[in-house]
């Protein structure tokens, strides 16, 4: 017997041993993955720019001449991205993706333009028109190739967090693939990366046309109970199980309270 | 005269003596939080008129949490404590249970001090995942002292929920006790709406809190095991629980109303089929109004936003109506003893109906598209709390000290208290109203540009609550001199 209850204390330390093991171990995980995301990515982060002011850029082009960004952002949203000419990277690739985005969407130039802007100070406006026709976006209505003052285009870069560094004499250039979506001078949306989604695009014209444009954080796969489960690619949800949880309180309410006078009852009648 | 007489209980002087000395208890929690509350509602207003340039905003969110969790618990236990003292004259329920809720009620209010001391600061709503996202502001610590404070708070009202359902449990069927036979014509066994009411608010508050204990395993699970929760399922729960519980605390004071207030009319309130189907609607109905908090949500289902919309007004109309309609026979071409409890009592009503037409004007789908999270909302639950259920409260009180102290009232000083709460009351929350009419912006400490208003508000809100201020001061010394006197009754040997 007393063997037995050695036994039985043995188990329940290892129990409480592994319980407190998986506590410590579960308790540390997020927040370690958490620190990895935030110490490896330095790309633009929209959170710390949206609806910042914008500084004014005065453009020089082929076709259009000189014009001020303010022009354009006054008269309809403008989507601005910064590139340079004889980018050997991401800037064609980008370029293309969001001339497909857009052509997808349709209301370039009458809804919106399309500002494509280059950051190197050796870039002229016949090179960036010349990038225009190479990427036959040339003749896209609402798309406008052109350079402006360097201590502007920085001060542009830096006010919507792109930023970009030359490479050891190669003539090249680091730099994030960047879209900034402008409303009367405001930052309204930024997207990163190279490819341009059409679906998003389209959120993000709708956003700089002031419509509203609903967006919810997809809850973490690792939570138990959701509300709702979202289908990305359908766009629906369906009920999930924390739609049950919701209910559980009802029901158990009405559990406790019968409990509570089906004893009372039944203590009564037994009482003599 | 005591409306129902004949079906009240034999009370030992013992007995007597006991649930005199914890009422005694938890309405000292009246004169000594009221004020300290209070105050810190003042300092947000000041700080809202830019009294204090230079003092870190952190101190606003701070009392913001305090001002808001304090002054919710603090009417719902009140409410309850006065309620209770009235219904066990009809049930036999135990004072030394109440003794174990206040104990841990002040063990709880100890937490929450220690908790914001540190800056705890995720408003009064402590919104998922706020109470994680310190920002620096707070220590980790604090909100685990604050989920120490939502356990022993919630078992602590739970215990004495249970114990309230259990004592009517002993005198009533469940049927009974919700009147369902008087829908058949039947007035036997008769039920004295108190204990119709106290039956509500049980079973609503239950609810409540059961609601409140799964929030907190969720939020135990994301500080103990890392696993994080839906925000929109604990968003759900928090107004469920929140919600819920406020309207609980509105319901415990009409539940005083109907025991006391016939005392000072001579006119017996009695339980009838209207008021039946009103209460029972409004126990289920209170369950699915809270989804009117979770209409910019959009993710939740369009059918749940309608549903939020009818139920918060199928939950307020019933209970009001029978409730304002009942109290107005009640004074109707009578001759009411208006005494300082009566006039804090009919007066508080009256702030209940105007702040739940408020209330329901927000809940209103299009109307909220506006009014959300602007001042209206502030505006609308400080005129059912300041000028509603916090009357209530204090009429029961002075009333509750008088009856046991047996010091007669001083008409003079009972009028101005009176005239003074209502003038400073109704001209604070005015400004309320006119700043979410001006889509002032609630929660901000500081007001930009656009808004730049809320400040004047704010300050003309601290020039008109000065009469109530001195209309609590003098109540403090009144009625506080009389709760000395109802202890030192209390305590004399009969």
């Amino acid at each position: 017997m007393a063997g037995c209850v050695r036994g039985g204390a043995k188990t329940l330390l290892v129990v409480f041993a592994l319980w407190a093991t998986a506590i410590t171990a579960l308790g540390q995980g997020p927040r370690e993955s958490a620190r990895a995301n935030d110490g490896s990515s330095n790309l633009p982060n929209e959170e710390q720019v949206i609806y910042r002011h914008m500084p004014d850029v005065s453009l020089k082009t082929t076709r259009q001449g000189s014009i001020f960004l303010s022009q354009l952002w006054c008269e309809k949203p403008v989507l601005v991205t910064l590139v340079f000419s004889r980018c050997a990277g991401v800037c064609s690739p980008f370029l293309r993706s969001l001339g497909e985005a857009t052509l997808r969407i349709g209301g370039a130039g009458e809804d919106y333009y399309v500002v494509v802007l280059s950051f190197d100070p050796e870039d002229t406006a016949e090179d960036m028109q010349a990038m225009a026709t190479t990427l036959q976006l040339h003749n896209r209505p609402g798309w406008i190739f052109g350079v402006g003052p360097p201590e502007e285009i920085q001060r542009l870069a830096r006010a919507s967090g792109f930023w970009f560094r030359s490479v050891n004499d190669t003539g090249q250039y680091d730099h994030p693939a960047m879209l900034m979506g402008i409303r009367q001078g405001r930052l309204v949306r930024l997207l990163v990366g190279a490819t341009v989604e059409p679906a998003l695009l389209r959120l993000v014209v709708h956003e700089l046309q002031g419509e509203m444009v609903p967006s919810y954080p997809l809850p973490d796969p690792r939570v138990p109970f959701r509300c709702f489960g979202y289908d990305p690619a359908t766009g629906r949800s369906r009920l999930d199980w924390g739609a049950l949880v919701l209910l559980s309180p009802s029901l158990l309410t009405v559990m406790t309270v019968a409990g509570v006078f089906t004893m009372v009852r039944r203590d009564r009648k037994e009482r003599p | 005269m005591a409306v129902s007489t004949s079906l009240q209980l034999e009370q030992t002087p013992a007995e007597r003596l006991r649930w005199q000395s914890v009422t005694l208890a938890w309405t000292s929690l009246l004169f000594v939080l009221f004020p300290v509350l209070a105050s810190l509602g003042l300092f947000m207003r000041a700080y809202q008129a830019n009294l204090f340039p230079r003092l870190d905003p952190a101190w606003f969110y701070t009392a913001m949490t305090l001002h808001g969790l304090g002054m919710v618990g603090l009417w719902y236990t009140t409410s309850f404590a006065g309620m209770a003292y009235l219904v066990a004259r009809y049930v036999r329920m135990k004072a030394g249970v109440m003794w174990l809720s206040f104990t841990m009620t002040l063990a709880g209010v100890v937490l929450l001090l220690v908790a914001c001391a540190v800056r705890f600061s995720p408003g009064w709503y402590f919104l998922y995942p706020l109470p994680f996202k310190s920002g620096g502001t707070w220590p980790a610590w604090a909100t685990d002292v604050f989920l120490a404070t939502l356990l022993v708070l919630g078992v602590a009202w739970i215990l004495w929920i249970l114990h309230l359902l259990w004592a009517i449990a002993h005198r009533y069927a469940l049927s009974q006790a919700l009147c369902w036979h008087y829908l058949r014509n039947a007035t036997q066994p008769e039920v004295p709406p108190v204990v119709l009411v106290s039956t509500v608010s049980g079973i609503a508050s239950l609810t409540a809190l059961l609601a409140a204990v799964i929030l907190l395993v969720f939020l135990g699970l994301e500080r103990l095991l890392g696993i994080p929760a839906d925000p929109l399922l604990m968003k759900n729960l928090t107004f469920y629980f929140g919600h819920t519980l406020i309207n609980v605390a509105m319901y415990q004071g009409v539940a005083i109303i109907y025991e006391l207030f016939p005392r000072y009319t001579g006119l017996p309130w009695k339980t009838a089929k209207p008021m039946v189907i009103g209460w029972n609607a409004v126990m289920v109905l209170v369950m699915f109004a809270f989804f009117h908090h979770l209409y910019m949500d959009f993710v939740q289902p369009r059918a749940v936003q309608v549903i939020g919309q009818i139920a918060s007004y199928s939950s307020a109309l019933p209970a009001a109506v029978v409730t304002i309609l009942g109290l107005l026979a009640q004074v109707y071409h009578r001759k009411v003893r208006w005494t300082l409890a009566s006039v804090l009592m009919f007066a508080g009503t009256m702030g209940w109906a105007i702040g739940g037409t408020a209330a329901v004007i927000d809940s209103t789908i299009v109307v909220n598209f506006r009014f959300h999270n602007t001042q209206w909302v502030p505006a609308h639950f400080h005129t059912y709390l300041l000028i509603g259920l916090v009357l209530i409260v204090l009429g029961f009180t002075a009333h509750f000290t008088q009856e046991v102290s047996g010091e007669p009232e001083r008409s003079r000083i009972s009028k101005a208290i009176a005239t003074l709460w209502l003038l400073g009351g109704y001209g604070f929350v005015s400004l309320f109203y006119i700043g979410g009419w001006h889509s002032v912006p609630r929660r901000y400490a500081g007001y930009p540009r656009e808004v730049a208003e809320g400040s004047l508000y704010a300050r003309l809100a601290l020039m008109l609550v000065l009469p109530l201020i001195l209309a609590l001061l003098i109540y403090i010394w009144e009625v506080g001199k009389r709760w000395l006197a109802a202890y030192a009754a209390a305590r004399r040997p009969s």
